[in-house]
């Protein structure tokens, strides 16, 4: 680790904190500051009384500046004091309680389709144009289309309900018993991945595809390294490069919240469905924090990942 | 041999060897390519197939179901089989498809004909879709260019905005927009919409994905600009705007019709996500997504509630992914997806 | 023993099968590499020079290639008929490879030591430790400048020439008995190229190892070759040593190629001579020999029978043409000097 690459690190973490703070401020125009209808009335949700609308109008002092407003907003998300409208109930207790599941979910999908995504887009590239690689590239394409609410919803019916393989749905803590958890997260893990299998197959067969053409891995040919070595030091090494920039991405929207449909199809409870009922519900504190958590994750991956490119391609560091 | 001599000899006239490669347009080429691609041209009729059929939504309604959209037929019965049967049975489970004019594919909870539902829901998807789409490829290619050519400030300052929409997941920053329009509507100058309309869903999708196109655009136009026939438009003197026009736009045009196609697919497969959290189309309007909102809940008991705006979403999107696929071998064979050796 | 025979090729026909029919990139190439001797392939693109260098590496072996001939080394191997198994051994190790963009040419992700050191343990039972040391002195013997540093750098850190130089020290890493450096200079300033062949002549001398120089520019050949071998649209169409190449070209290829280099003693022309036209097709190439459609003194045998390759003016020195050789002679004068004029009809 180098001054270079330490200065680097250090310049991206500070222009994230900036993009954070950006991102607060327009998460907060969207919902309160977007002049038209009456905010109150907005912010009271759906099922307000005249008496409701009121005492919203007073807690959040819209007669105050906007820029109060702002802050007054900001620092109970940021002391984690912001009450959900319509519940009143702690909106961090209830992201507490639903992070577990939308964890477990998201980092499993994430490992299982990069391990699944890089071998069939290697065996596609490798065999590209015979049988294989046209089922595999087939699939992906499906998969790509296919929605994961769509996915989730046929394989709850047929695999959990009709054939009783699999459980109908729920989630179970892994403290409270393992075999549970990982019974109950293998459709919702499988729904999840097959649109990012997809994805990643194709991406990495083009990228392979591409880097087998390349002279640098002409020239390793010609100083007579066995197949193997060409392919594993060589090909792979420089075609995984844009895969794993691409997966930190995936994995922090994913974590953020993006799990929202697969959450609610198998009813796991997660953060994600907690997004969901706030939006059916109108209740905007928790789709405003919930927003503002998803952006963190994805601005703090950003960051992580520009550092990790460095690491990994020297040419970048310069 | 003087040097007048030389002057007066005959320019050597260009020979035309037999064998020698024939030329071809950059775009000649590409649809040559295009028109061998089977695959693609299978996934153009067939997604030509499904817009006809939305299009042909008061047709069919009106014609062979008998019925609009949201009309209820709750204490209806049908003929299936020869037997009469309850549209919706005593305990509030629908029939399924009949495979006859009237509920072909089913009904709903509400007794409302499932296939007239999907057609004229269709028309809603697709529509969002190619509004968005434009919206995206519109907004794309303003900000994109703006930064790429005129960096400076006016590229830092769009850039950061882009990443500024860009650090939201796209699916919550569609939920958060979609929520808050959707009650209030838009505002924004001469642009007014009801929260109820279309178009809210439509504008809040195109918005959504437009760092993912203007990104891609912006580093094409830098390179594009430091490329020899734009400083040869520079050096004969044509102002910043006509490059711009002559030189940078047709340049980008195959990227962006590849990128069109492309933001298509996605546009209705967010959309349907939206309306299938609440956060797209908004009651009494109806799209595949809302269909499905309710539908996946019951999908033990009545799986045809889901399979069929479900699969129409499959297909319709598959067909327009192979397209947008097509078109990109079509114009760079080695960017293809499934380019073989 | 200087005078051996290190790499004969005989009858080297390459072809590439594909949905449109075969491409013939090479046709009946041969030549002898003798040790201790430059000798170059010259021809443009499109020529097979290159096609037939990677054969010999037996770098273009695939489904679709269609492989005879032989290229037989000083110990009786056979290039085009080993397995795959043999070639990977014989490549990097007794015959090695430089390729023409030495920016692309290296793994950008690896320092420029490792990648030398992964070379020779590949062919040697060698510690980490020697082979490295193995590595700076090679970097230091090529030219470049406190290597000890320089071998833990990674290849962007260093400019086109010095990427040439490590390319170079990579390649003779193992002590190959030949080295083929296919358009090593194409890439580079000319200033540079000066010092790449500079640098590859005094590594002959050093080591002994024999170059097959492939290149399209005449200069280069002037500057290091030893020996001639001219290629037109896939076969060989002059053989010859340096010196009597350039004053008794025997075929109207190689005038034109001679003509078409403006020369520092004469007037300056108003036009730069050209060769009329451009080079075939290798799916459809015409008929007999095939620089018919572009050969101002070609008559009715040339497009019906293809020339032999045979020497016909001296021993050593072979061409394909049909011409006398006193015709030959006659004909390749072009205002006081060797070279083609312009065809001025066209072609049937």
């Amino acid at each position: 680790m180098t001054v270079q690459m330490v200065a680097f690190a250090v310049k991206r973490l500070v222009s994230a904190v900036l993009v954070l703070f950006a991102v607060s401020i327009l998460t907060f125009l969207i919902f309160v500051a977007i002049p038209n209808g009456d905010p109150a009335l907005r912010l009271a949700g759906r099922t307000a009384t005249a008496s409701d609308i009121a005492a919203v109008r007073h807690t959040y002092g819209f007669d105050l500046p906007v820029w109060q407003q702002y802050l007054k907003t900001m620092g109970e998300v940021l002391s984690g004091n912001i009450q959900s409208y319509t519940q009143h109930v702690s909106v961090f207790s209830q992201i507490e309680r639903g992070f577990p599941a939308t964890l477990s979910l998201a980092l499993g999908a994430a490992i299982i389709w990069m391990v699944l995504g890089i071998v069939f887009g290697l065996i596609g590239a490798l065999r590209a144009g015979k049988a294989s690689d046209v089922t595999i590239t087939t699939a992906s394409f499906i998969g790509i289309s296919a929605p994961a609410f769509v996915v989730g919803a046929v394989l709850l019916y047929f695999l959990a309900f009709k054939l009783k393989i699999f459980p109908n749905g729920g989630y179970v803590p892994i403290t409270q018993d393992p075999v549970s958890w990982f019974t109950h997260l293998l459709l919702p893990w499988f729904t999840m991945s097959i649109l990012y299998i997809g994805i990643y197959a194709q991406v990495l067969r083009s990228g392979v595809l591409e880097v087998l053409d390349a002279d640098s891995v002409r020239t390793a040919r010609a100083k007579g390294l066995s197949p193997t070595r060409v392919l594993l030091k060589h090909v792979l090494r420089l075609s995984l490069i844009p895969i794993i920039s691409l997966w930190g991405l995936d994995l922090a929207a994913v974590v953020g919240g993006a799990t929202v449909i697969v959450e609610v199809v198998f009813n796991l409870n997660g953060i994600g469905q907690y997004l969901q009922q706030s939006v059916g519900a109108l209740d905007v504190p928790p789709v405003l924090t919930l927003t503002l958590l998803g952006a963190f994750f994805v601005v703090l991956a950003n960051a992580v990942v520009d550092v990790v490119y460095a690491l990994l391609d020297p040419r970048i560091r310069s | 041999m003087s040097a007048t001599d030389l002057d007066e000899r005959p320019a050597p006239e260009p020979v035309s060897v037999p064998g020698a490669a024939e030329g071809a347009s950059p775009l000649q080429l590409a649809l040559r390519r295009l028109r061998s691609n089977k695959v693609a041209l299978v996934a153009t009729v067939v997604f030509l197939v499904v817009v006809v059929l939305c299009l042909l939504a008061p047709v069919y309604s009106a014609h062979i179901a008998h019925t609009g959209p949201n009309n209820n037929h709750l204490s209806d019965q049908v003929r299936v089989g020869g037997k009469l049967t309850d549209v919706v049975s005593v305990d509030g489970i629908p029939i399924g498809p009949t495979w006859h004019s009237r509920f072909l594919l089913g009904a709903d909870t509400n007794g409302r004909d499932i296939a007239v539902r999907l057609l004229y829901g269709g028309r809603n998807s697709l529509e969002i879709g190619v509004i968005a789409t434009l919206i995206t490829l519109v907004g794309a290619l303003v900000l994109g260019v703006a930064a790429g050519y005129f960096r400076g400030w006016t590229d830092t300052l769009i850039s950061r905005a882009l990443d500024l929409i860009w650090a939201f997941p796209a699916l919550i920053l569609g939920i958060a927009l979609g929520v808050s329009l959707a009650l209030g509507g838009i505002s924004i100058g001469p642009l007014h919409l009801k929260g109820g309309s279309l178009l809210v869903p439509a504008f809040v999708i195109g918005v959504v994905y437009i760092p993912y196109v203007a990104r891609p655009l912006r580093g094409e136009v830098l390179t594009l600009r430091e490329r020899e026939f734009v400083d040869a438009a520079r050096i004969l003197g044509f102002g910043r705007l006509r490059i711009i026009l002559r030189e940078i736009l047709p340049n980008l045009a195959s990227t962006l019709l590849v990128f069109g196609a492309l933001q298509l697919a996605q546009s209705i497969t967010l959309e349907a996500a939206l309306s299938f959290l609440g956060a797209g189309v908004q009651a009494p309007n109806s799209s595949w997504g809302t269909m499905l909102s309710g539908a996946v809940q019951l999908v033990t008991t009545s799986p045809h509630l889901t399979l069929a705006p479900g699969l129409m979403l499959v297909i319709a999107v598959l067909s327009v992914n192979l397209i947008g696929d097509g078109l990109r071998a079509a114009f760079d064979p080695r960017a293809s997806v499934r380019r073989g050796r | 023993m200087p005078g051996d025979d290190v790499l004969t090729v005989s009858n080297l026909r390459v072809g590439f099968r594909g949905e449109r029919g075969t491409v013939q990139a090479v046709d009946d190439v041969s030549f002898t590499l003798r040790r201790g001797e430059i000798v170059s392939i010259v021809g443009e693109s499109g020529s097979g020079k290159s096609v037939s260098a990677m054969t010999l590496m037996g770098l273009t072996r695939s489904r679709s290639a269609v492989i005879s001939g032989s290229a037989v080394m000083a110990d009786g191997t056979d290039l085009i008929t080993a397995s795959n198994q043999q070639l990977q051994r014989i490549r990097g190790s007794r015959i090695s490879m430089i390729f023409q963009d030495p920016m692309s040419a290296l793994t950008p992700v690896y320092r420029v030591g490792d990648q030398i050191i992964e070379q020779i343990r590949a062919h040697e039972k060698v510690s980490k430790a020697a082979a490295k040391a193995r590595a700076v002195d090679l970097l230091s013997r090529v030219g470049i400048p406190r290597a000890s540093e320089r071998v833990d750098d990674y290849p962007h850190q260093f400019s086109g020439g010095m990427r040439q130089r490590v390319m170079i020290a990579m390649a003779l890493s193992c002590s190959p008995e030949i080295l083929i450096a296919d358009e090593p200079t194409t890439a580079l300033d000319v200033t540079i190229q000066a010092q790449i062949l500079g640098e590859i002549e005094r590594l002959r001398d050093e080591i002994g190892v024999s170059v097959l120089l492939i290149t399209h520019d005449l200069g280069v050949v002037a500057e290091v070759a030893s020996r001639v071998v001219v290629m037109y649209s896939g076969r060989v169409v002059e053989t010859a040593d340096l010196g009597p190449l350039f004053a008794d070209p025997m075929h109207p290829y190689t005038w034109g190629l001679l003509g078409s280099v403006p020369r520092v003693d004469r007037e300056r022309p108003d036009r730069l001579p050209t060769i009329s036209g451009s080079p075939p097709s290798l799916l459809h190439p015409p008929t007999g020999c095939h620089f018919t459609p572009r050969c101002p003194h070609r008559f009715d045998l040339c497009p019906s029978v293809v020339p032999e390759l045979a020497d016909r003016v001296a021993p050593g020195h072979a061409d394909r043409c049909h011409l006398s050789v006193d015709d030959k002679r006659a004909k390749r004068v072009v205002d006081g000097a060797i070279g083609l004029p312009a065809l001025t009809e066209v072609p049937r």
